[in-house]
């Protein structure tokens, strides 16, 4: 393949793992052990580029290139959300139907708005924060103790004002 | 063809070293009055050629280059014949080739970018499609089938540029055509905005002059990144430089075998060099081994479907598309060899129905821990090791028996004119060797 910098020669996969722990191999092992890596190092790999995230499930971006995979944590709004919950670390294999009953404050939800606002198509800065609220309904958390739900519609009241940026 | 204008010339010197060429000052020239931008960045004389060197210093994220489509020379700028493209189709290396050809074939031509061209001579002393055979004879199988493909390549794209552009006046000759597309091939860059979304892959290719001076380095999270838009080509740093010190980019995450016959180098520290063993891992499957291994894609290409280019008439037997096969690098073999000789150790009867088959297909889809297979199957595992390194040291020799023979052509006097081949040749077994060597020492 003459031309450089091609971006196809480069492979990427997404996959959710549970942050910290080496997982079954059985959701890597048929993607990339074609690519001649092998599951179980590339699941330590895993492993270690989410410390950060001790038993929450995100989603992970392995870019493949000559054998090389280079891990990084994508941030979406459900693990951003959980980890504002500051949880203690649990053992996912022993509990079971986890339920987030906690409550965040609003200005983490609008720090989180502000970390996914590439991703979100939404005009202003009020249209994500009312999305990552949408999003930590689904979670089943609260927010300054009251239901997203609500936080959403005294958002449209303007009852609660969203900066800008 | 890029608009020229009368060149400036005035502070194009902030942007050369000392002792570089007259011609790249041209080039210069003509790239700044064009629009292009550059910033802290300078053309140096290096031992290995020329390159960029940073001139004052750079910090992370910075935009050092930026060059408008106006500069780039791609299927926009050659004049197609208005024919049918299922009759011809359009080949875009065939005839950026061509183009570049009958640039040189005109004598009165004095296109700056065409200038600083390497010559045709460095080409064929460099790039391994233009060695001779007795010298290929004495590469590794994978270098001489792929140099052999290409070969086949350049004579199919020679005769599609004769077709096409002959018949319209364009005129060149075999040896023009030859260099040019070796400088296609060694130069282009990919570039695909958005507006070419009909622009089949291989047809993505563009040269660009400035950025092609710019040296490959493997350090893909340190060398600076070129991106691509609608209006031209940039390139950022990833990491700080002082001044004086060389700007790398990556060309992408090659070893030195793809590196020696796509672009004419190899580096000596290569980060991602590794070497295939695919000419001797084949011969240990069976055809029924290497039937199951297609299906779960551990055979031929990963991911793609197309079929696989092999060359078994002679003593070769090499895939030299797509993703590279059986790979041996300093630290490891590759998973593909590994899963591939747990295979073999199989023997034939028990295929597709014994328990171990079974298990095998579990560790290919991830439900029996790699670990785990190894400990339940410890005496297929110690087979395994032994037919590796019974390949290894078949490799090993191999290498060892084809450095005396290039070593001895090099002290011949009829080949003295192939000097600089033999010399990358051996160079590359070197590499292999020492290669080896590391790997033999991190795995006793």
């Amino acid at each position: 393949m003459p031309p450089k910098f091609d971006p196809n020669e480069v492979k990427i996969i997404y996959l959710r793992a549970t942050g910290g722990e080496v997982g079954a191999s059985s959701a890597l092992a048929p993607k990339i052990g074609p690519l001649g890596l092998s599951p179980k190092k590339v699941g330590e790999d895993i492993a270690k580029a989410t410390q950060d995230w001790k038993g929450l499930r995100v989603t992970c971006k392995l870019t493949i290139q000559n054998r090389q995979a280079a891990v990084s944590v994508v941030p979406t709004a459900s693990s951003l959300v959980i980890k504002a919950l500051k949880e203690p670390p649990r053992d996912r294999k022993k509990e079971k139907n986890i339920k987030h009953t906690k409550s965040i404050p609003l200005d983490e939800i609008i720090e989180i708005a502000r970390t996914m606002r590439h991703k979100s198509l939404a005009k202003e800065l009020k249209g994500t924060v009312k999305e990552i609220l949408g999003t930590a309904f689904s979670v089943g958390c609260k927010v300054d103790g009251k239901s997203p739900k609500d936080v959403q519609e005294e958002i449209d009241n303007g009852e609660i004002e969203i900066p800008e940026e | 063809m890029p608009k020229r204008r009368r060149p400036l010339s005035s502070h194009c010197q902030d942007f050369l070293a000392d002792g570089v060429p007259e011609v790249h000052q041209r080039l210069l020239e003509h790239v700044l009055a064009n629009n292009a931008k550059l910033s802290k960045v300078r053309i140096a004389k290096l031992p290995y050629g020329i390159g960029i060197v940073a001139s004052e210093q750079v910090k992370k994220n910075e935009e050092i280059t930026f060059i408008p489509k106006s500069l780039l020379i791609n299927l926009h700028d050659i004049q197609f014949p208005n024919s049918s493209p299922i009759d011809h189709p359009t080949k875009v290396h065939s005839s950026l080739a061509a183009y570049i050809a009958s640039q040189l074939h005109e004598s009165d031509n004095d296109d700056p970018f065409i200038s600083i061209l390497p010559s045709f001579s460095s080409f064929k002393s460099s790039m391994p499609l233009f060695w001779s055979d007795e010298v290929l004879n004495n590469c590794s199988p994978w270098v001489r089938s792929f140099a052999i493909k290409q070969q086949g390549k350049l004579k199919d794209d020679y005769a599609h540029a004769v077709k096409m552009h002959c018949e319209r006046g364009v005129e060149f000759s075999k040896e023009e055509y030859d260099w040019a597309w070796a400088a296609v091939n060694t130069r282009t860059i990919y570039y695909r905005p958005k507006k070419w979304y009909k622009v089949p892959a291989e047809d993505c290719m563009t040269l660009c002059p400035f950025i092609d001076y710019y040296n490959h380095d493997t350090k893909g999270d340190e060398s600076c990144t070129v991106s691509f838009s609608a209006d031209g080509l940039r390139v950022t740093t990833q990491k700080a430089y002082d001044i004086g010190e060389e700007i790398f980019v990556t060309y992408g995450e090659y070893n030195n075998d793809h590196l020696l016959v796509e672009y004419g180098f190899t580096l000596p520290n290569n980060r991602a060099d590794n070497f295939n063993i695919d000419h001797w891992v084949l011969p240990k499957l069976s055809s029924r081994h290497e039937k199951i291994l297609k299906e779960i894609s551990f055979h031929g290409y990963a991911f793609t479907f197309s079929q696989t280019v092999m060359y078994s008439g002679s003593d070769l037997m090499v895939s030299v598309d797509g993703d590279s096969e059986y790979l041996l690098d300093e630290n490891e073999v590759c998973y593909r060899t590994m899963m591939a000789l747990r295979l073999a150790v199989i023997s034939e009867n028990m295929l597709e129905k014994g328990k171990r088959y079974k298990d095998f297909m579990k560790l290919v889809e991830g439900e029996m821990e790699e670990d785990d297979y190894v400990k339940l199957y410890a005496g297929d595992e110690k087979k395994v090791g032994e037919i590796l390194e019974d390949i290894i040291k078949t490799v090993e020799e191999f290498a060892e028996e084809k450095m005396p023979s290039l070593r001895r052509m090099l002290e011949e006097k009829e080949s003295f004119d192939q000097k600089d081949s033999i010399e990358s040749a051996i160079e590359r077994w070197r590499q292999c060797i020492d290669m080896i060597t590391k790997y033999r020492a991190k795995n006793e």
